[in-house]
């Protein structure tokens, strides 16, 4: 009888706690922020990914296509180290190594560090699967990496590895993750902070970056996703004084393909196309695609 | 501020990005008329759209023998494509002026 109940207890337990995957994000796996997030189950998690992006090509104000100069290619490894403070919320730290390619040259370095955090304001329940979980955003991202306005390799940009600026962010992200389809939505609004290059006061336009997506559960360890984002930005200003034709707007498109080999353990393919479709404006045409390994403890 | 100079900018060979180019540069009076004397000549291309220049350590400005106010400037490289400002600054007549021209880079 005791044996019984046990079982009984333990088998509810099972049903009512969440599978991971369905404690998904709508911005993780997008390309753009959070490489990963931690399940409330996990205290530490560990994430390396391994892309590559190409076929760069630069659109104009006016949408039209043009060469984007520097590096053909680019190769990214991502390493980032999770940790959670409570079954609610974590902190990442996550840090890229960037070579850039062109022709026969390289150059490799540490791109731009970033520290985020989640927190999960509303938890997802398999008792009230109408309920999406609900999850604050925010984070730093450094800009000690040589940019395009310190570069010492003006003719091929091959020694960028970022934008030149530090930024804040911060936003919500929504998921419904309890039945087989799943969706989400997330918006971020990224503050870039000033900096000066040559003597004069650089400061980018604040940066509205949507996402939302869509996926399936093929089975409790077997997830696809595909997915878009909208980032708009607003005016570059330089000594205060806008810049003429600088606000960007780009869409992307996403696919990811997410594996658990066993509950510790995710692999993960992501293929992306920035300047995807729609009315781009004053950004880059490039595509990608990431593996990453994902392992908690 | 009064004008002191107005130009003529021809290019030589097609706007490429990360490909050397040409162009001639003529400047004459504010009215149309050849200018005799102008020195100091400095030419800076500038992408607006996104706040940054480019690699000038193969530019080189050339007077053009019989031409008053002409010059040739060659190995001009932009580092990508686009919209691009031609920003130009001279001294005639011991008075410094500057001025820019548009450019469509493939």
């Amino acid at each position: 009888m005791k044996l019984w109940r046990i079982t009984l207890i333990s088998l509810a337990s099972w049903m009512l706690t969440p599978s991971p995957l369905a404690l998904g994000c709508a911005s993780c796996g997008s390309g753009g922020d959070d490489p990963m997030i931690l399940y409330p189950n996990e205290r530490e998690k560990l994430y390396m990914g391994l892309g590559s992006v190409a076929g760069f090509r630069n659109i104009g104000p006016d949408g039209a296509p043009s060469t984007a100069g520097g590096p053909a290619r680019k190769y990214l490894t991502t390493v980032a180290y999770g940790h959670s403070f409570s079954p609610r919320g974590f902190f990442t730290l996550t840090v890229p190594y960037v070579r850039n390619v062109r022709d026969d040259a390289s150059r490799a370095s540490w791109g731009d560090p970033s520290l985020s955090g989640r927190y999960t304001l509303i938890m997802t329940s398999i008792v009230e699967p109408w309920k999406p979980q609900v999850q604050i955003v925010g984070g730093y991202k450094s800009g000690f990496a040589r940019s395009l306005r310190n570069t010492e390799e003006p003719k091929t940009l091959l020694d960028v590895f970022g934008s030149g600026f530090a930024e804040t962010r911060v936003g919500l992200d929504l998921w419904y993750g309890q039945s087989s389809l799943l969706m989400g939505a997330a918006h971020l609004v990224s503050y870039p902070l000033a900096r000066d290059y040559d003597g004069s006061t650089y400061q980018p336009g604040l940066t509205q970056r949507s996402t939302v997506t869509l996926g399936y559960r093929w089975a409790p360890h077997i997830k696809s996703l595909i997915g878009t984002n909208r980032e708009a930005h607003a005016p570059l200003r330089i000594a205060h004084d806008a810049a003429p034709d600088s606000d960007q707007l780009n869409y992307s498109a996403f696919v990811t393909q997410d594996v658990m080999l066993d509950q510790l353990t995710m692999l993960r393919l992501t293929l992306s196309q920035q300047g995807a479709y729609g009315p781009i404006r004053n950004a880059a045409r490039s595509s990608a695609v990431t593996a990453a390994y994902m392992v908690s403890f | 501020m009064q004008k002191v100079f107005a130009t003529t900018w021809a290019w030589d060979t097609p706007t490429k990005a990360e490909t050397p180019v040409s162009a001639t540069l003529t400047f004459l009076t504010p009215t149309g008329n050849t200018l005799q004397s102008v020195t100091d000549v400095e030419v800076s291309p500038w992408m607006p759209s996104m706040g940054h220049g480019t690699y000038t350590d193969d530019q080189e400005i050339t007077p053009l023998p019989g031409r008053p106010g002409a010059f040739r400037v060659s190995g001009l490289y932009f580092i990508m494509g686009g919209p691009w400002e031609i920003r130009i600054t001279a001294t005639v007549n011991g008075i410094q002026d500057r001025l820019a021209i548009k450019a469509t880079v493939q």
